[in-house]
C-alpha cells in the first residue's frame, strides 16, 4: 500500500514517514498541495496524509482536486491537522476529507485509522468493481434483448397489422418487451382474423408465451381455420407449454365480409366492444383465458354479430382499465365508456367528429398526466371496412399469378382418420397451393363442408336429418352424431377431385364416395332437388343441398345413393361465376 | 533538563523506529528551526500577521512531533494571539520562541549528538 504524504514541514515529513514505513507502507511525499496533486496521477497512492496550511496550494484545494481526479476509486484523505477550531474541521469534512489525525502524531492511532481505511477502501472499490460490472452486464443484456426483440418482432409481424389502414393500434410497453400480443391475418377466402391478448405479467418472460400463439394464429388462419379451431389450438398450446400461473387473456374476432357478420371468442379481456351507428355492443367475456382449461372443459363456441360498412371494434386490454393517477385512482370503465359515446356524435354538427382511437388515448393520457404506469397499456380500435378488407386479401392474392392446369387427386378418410382429421381444411389448402387462393372464395369451402358432413352423417353416421327440423331435435342430432362418431369402428369417405381448365379458372369436378348404405335417390331430381317437409315453418334440414345446389352448375347421386358428384365453376377474375 | 523542554520518552521512541535515518531528523529540525526564527524576525519586525501566524503554526506542529512541549507551548500561544489580532506583545513571544529552540537545540545535540 502506498501512502502519500503532504505537509510543507520536513521535520513532519520525516516523523510521518518513519512511523509508516516501519508499518510496511511505501511512502512517497509532497512539501505543498500542488505537488500532491501531480505525484496523486504520477504515483497513484492508495491513501493520502494531507496538511492544511502549506504554501503554494492549501490542503483543501488539493484535496478537492485530488477527489475530482479519482474517479470511481476511493482513495482515502486523512486531514493531518492541530486544530480544533470547528469551522476548520468542518471545511475539511466539506471539501472531501474522510479522516483527522491531530499533532503531535500517535503511531498507534495513525496505524489504526490507516487500517480502518483501508478496510473501507477496500469494501467501496469492491463495490465499484461490483457496479461495474452489473452495468457491463446489463449493457450486453440490453444489446441481447434488441436483438431477440428483432426476432421476435419477425416472428410477430407476417400478417396485416401494421399494413393495414383500418387498425389502429397503440402498444406501451412497460419493458423492451410487451405482454400484450395483437395479432391480424387476413383469411385466405377474404375477411380478416384478429387476436387481442394480454399475458399475465410483463416483459421478457411474459412475451414469449406470444411466440406459439402467433405460430398457431398465422398458420392456421393461412390455411383457412376458423377461429374457433384456431381459439382451440391456441388453448391446448399455451396449456401444454406455460407454466402454472401463466395464462392469456384474449380475444379472437373474425371479421367475414362475405357474410357482414362478426365471430368472437372472448376469454377475460375486459374491454371488448362493437361500436355501430347508434350503439355500443359489448363482445362479453364469457370464458376463462387462454391456457387454463384442458380440451374437455374448454369452450370454443362463437357468439355471432351481424356487421355494417364501417363499423369499428374496440379492444383495449386492462392495462388501460387500470391506468392510476398520481392520486392512486384509475382510469376505470365508466371514463372508458364514455370516451366510447364520441363515436355517435353526427358529423353534421358544428364540430367534426374527433377520431374514436385517438380520442381514448388523449383522455387517458390526460387522467393518468405522465405518472408512470406498471403494466403494458394496449389499444386496438378495427373499422370493419368491407370494401377495404376484401381489397387487402385480393392485394395478397394478386402477389401471385395461378394459371388454371389439369391436375386431380383423390384421398380417402377411413373410420378413424375421420374422428381426428377434418378433411376440408386440408383440401382448402391442397387447392390453394395449386390454384391460389382465387379459386376457393367462400362457397367452394361451404360445398366442401357440406358434402363432408352429408357423407359423413348420412351416409356413415347414418343419423336422420328429418330430427333437425325442431331445435329440440337439432340437439338432438348433434348429441347422436357424437356419440356415433365415438364409436364408429368401420367405414370410409374418398374425396377425389379434378380440375379441367378452361378460360381464367376452371370446372371442378367434387366427388364424394362413403362406404354407407346410400339412400333412395328417386326421390331426388337429378338437378333439381324436392326438400322434404318444405312446408314446414322451420327448415333445419336440407339447407346444404340447397346451398350445394345453387353454388354448382350439376349435382348428381349414383344409383345406391352414396356417391354425389358436384360440378363447380370458378374464374380467376374479380367477378367470379 | 527540564521534560518539558524535550519529552525523551518520544525520542527515543523516534530514535528506534528511524534508526539511522534519525540523525537526519534531529539536523533537519534545528536547520528548519533556525530558519523559521529567521523568518519569524522578519515577519513580526514588519508586523505581518498572516506570516506570523503561519510560521508559528508549522514550528508548533513540528516541535510537538519531536516532543519539544514548551516550544510547542509558546508558539501555540503566538499563534492564538496573532488570530485574535493581539500583535502587542509580539517581540516578547519572538524572544520567548527564541529561547526555547535554543534551549531544545542543546538539549538535543546533549542527548543525541
Amino acid at each position: 500500500m502506498k501512502i502519500l504524504i503532504v505537509d510543507d514541514d520536513a521535520t513532519n515529513r520525516l516523523v510521518l514517514g518513519a512511523y509508516l514505513k516501519k508499518d510496511g507502507f511505501n511512502i512517497v511525499s509532497a512539501n505543498n498541495g500542488q505537488t500532491a496533486v501531480d505525484l496523486f496521477q504520477s504515483e497513484a497512492p492508495d491513501l493520502i496524509l494531507m496538511d492544511i496550511m502549506m504554501p503554494v496550494m492549501d490542503g483543501y484545494e488539493s484535496t478537492i482536486k485530488i477527489k475530482s481526479l479519482s474517479g470511481e476509486r476511493f482513495i482515502p484523505i486523512i486531514f493531518l491537522t492541530a486544530m480544533t477550531d470547528e469551522n476548520a474541521l468542518t471545511r475539511c469534512v466539506e471539501v472531501g476529507g474522510d479522516d483527522f489525525l491531530t499533532k503531535p502524531y500517535n503511531r498507534t492511532i495513525l496505524k489504526a485509522k490507516i487500517d480502518a481505511l483501508e478496510r473501507v477502501s477496500e469494501l467501496y472499490n469492491t463495490n465499484q468493481q461490483q457496479k461495474q460490472e452489473i452495468i457491463a452486464r446489463r449493457e450486453i443484456e440490453i444489446q441481447e434483448q434488441e436483438v431477440a426483440r428483432r426476432v421476435f418482432d419477425s416472428i410477430l409481424s407476417p400478417g396485416c397489422l401494421s399494413s393495414s389502414d383500418n387498425i389502429q393500434l397503440h402498444l406501451s410497453p412497460m419493458s423492451l418487451f410487451n405482454g400484450d400480443v395483437v395479432l391480424a391475418a387476413v383469411k385466405p377466402m377474404g375477411g380478416l382474423n384478429i387476436l387481442f391478448g394480454d399475458f399475465t405479467g410483463h416483459g421478457l418472460a411474459a412475451s414469449l408465451g406470444a411466440l406459439p400463439v402467433s405460430n398457431v394464429f398465422y398458420t392456421m388462419t393461412a390455411k383457412g381455420y376458423s377461429i374457433a379451431d384456431i381459439v382451440s389450438e391456441v388453448n391446448r398450446k399455451l396449456k401444454s407449454q406455460l407454466p402454472v400461473g401463466m395464462f392469456l387473456a384474449a380475444c379472437l374476432v373474425e371479421i367475414d365480409t362475405s357474410n357482414n357478420v362478426i365471430k368472437y371468442w372472448n376469454g377475460a379481456i375486459p374491454a371488448a366492444y362493437l361500436m355501430q351507428e347508434n350503439s355500443r355492443i359489448e363482445l362479453k367475456s364469457k370464458n376463462l383465458p387462454l391456457g387454463i382449461l384442458g380440451d374437455n372443459s374448454f369452450s370454443n363456441q362463437l357468439d355471432l354479430i351481424e356487421i355494417h360498412n364501417n363499423d369499428k371494434i374496440v379492444l383495449s386490454t386492462d392495462g388501460i382499465l387500470e391506468a392510476e393517477n398520481k392520486q392512486g385512482a384509475m382510469f376505470g370503465v365508466e371514463r372508458f365508456l364514455e370516451c366510447l359515446n364520441v363515436e355517435f356524435i353526427k358529423n353534421d354538427q358544428e364540430k367534426e367528429k374527433p377520431d374514436l382511437f385517438d380520442h381514448i388515448l388523449e383522455n387517458m393520457n390526460i387522467f393518468v398526466d405522465g405518472f408512470e404506469q406498471t403494466d403494458d397499456v394496449t389499444l386496438a380500435v378495427i373499422n370493419c371496412d368491407i370494401d377495404y378488407i376484401n381489397q387487402l386479401s385480393s392485394d395478397r392474392e394478386n402477389s401471385k399469378k395461378f394459371i388454371p392446369s389439369h391436375w386431380d387427386f383423390e384421398m380417402c378418410f377411413y373410420y378413424d382418420a375421420i374422428k381426428s382429421v377434418d378433411p376440408v381444411p386440408l383440401i382448402n389448402q391442397i387447392l390453394r397451393e395449386i390454384q391460389g387462393h382465387r379459386i376457393q372464395q367462400d362457397k367452394l369451402s361451404t360445398i366442401l363442408s357440406e358434402l363432408f358432413c352429408n357423407s359423413l352423417d348420412h351416409g356413415l353416421l347414418r343419423l336422420d336429418s328429418k330430427t333437425k327440423s325442431t331445435p329440440e331435435g337439432f340437439m338432438q342430432f348433434y348429441a347422436d352424431k357424437e356419440l356415433r362418431l365415438k364409436e364408429l369402428d368401420e367405414g370410409f369417405i374418398r374425396i377425389s377431385i379434378k380440375n379441367t381448365p378452361i378460360k381464367n379458372g376452371g370446372d371442378l369436378s367434387i366427388i364424394f364416395e362413403d362406404s354407407g348404405p346410400g339412400f333412395d335417390t328417386s326421390k331426388l331430381g337429378k338437378t333439381n332437388i324436392q326438400l322434404p317437409d318444405t312446408d314446414k315453418p322451420v327448415a333445419f334440414s336440407g339447407r346444404g343441398i340447397l346451398l350445394i345446389n345453387n353454388y354448382c352448375q350439376s349435382i348428381s347421386y349414383n344409383e345406391k345413393g352414396n356417391r354425389v358428384e358436384c360440378v363447380y365453376h370458378w374464374s380467376n377474375s374479380d367477378h367470379a361465376d | 533538563m527540564s521534560a518539558n523542554i524535550l519529552d525523551l520518552d518520544i525520542l527515543n521512541e523516534l530514535k528506534e523506529i528511524m534508526e539511522d535515518d534519525f540523525d537526519e531528523l534531529i539536523e533537519t529540525f534545528i536547520l528548519d528551526g533556525q530558519a523559521q526564527l529567521d523568518n519569524l524576525r522578519t515577519a513580526t519586525d514588519a508586523q505581518l500577521a498572516a506570516d506570523i501566524r503561519s510560521i508559528a503554526h508549522t514550528l508548533k506542529g513540528s516541535s510537538a512531533n519531536l516532543g519539544a512541549n514548551a516550544l510547542s507551548g509558546v508558539c501555540k500561544d503566538l499563534e492564538h494571539n496573532v488570530a485574535v489580532d493581539n500583535l502587542d506583545e509580539i517581540d516578547e513571544s519572538f524572544e520567548k520562541i527564541k529561547n526555547e529552540y535554543e534551549a531544545v537545540k542543546m538539549a538535543l545535540k546533549e542527548n543525541f549528538q
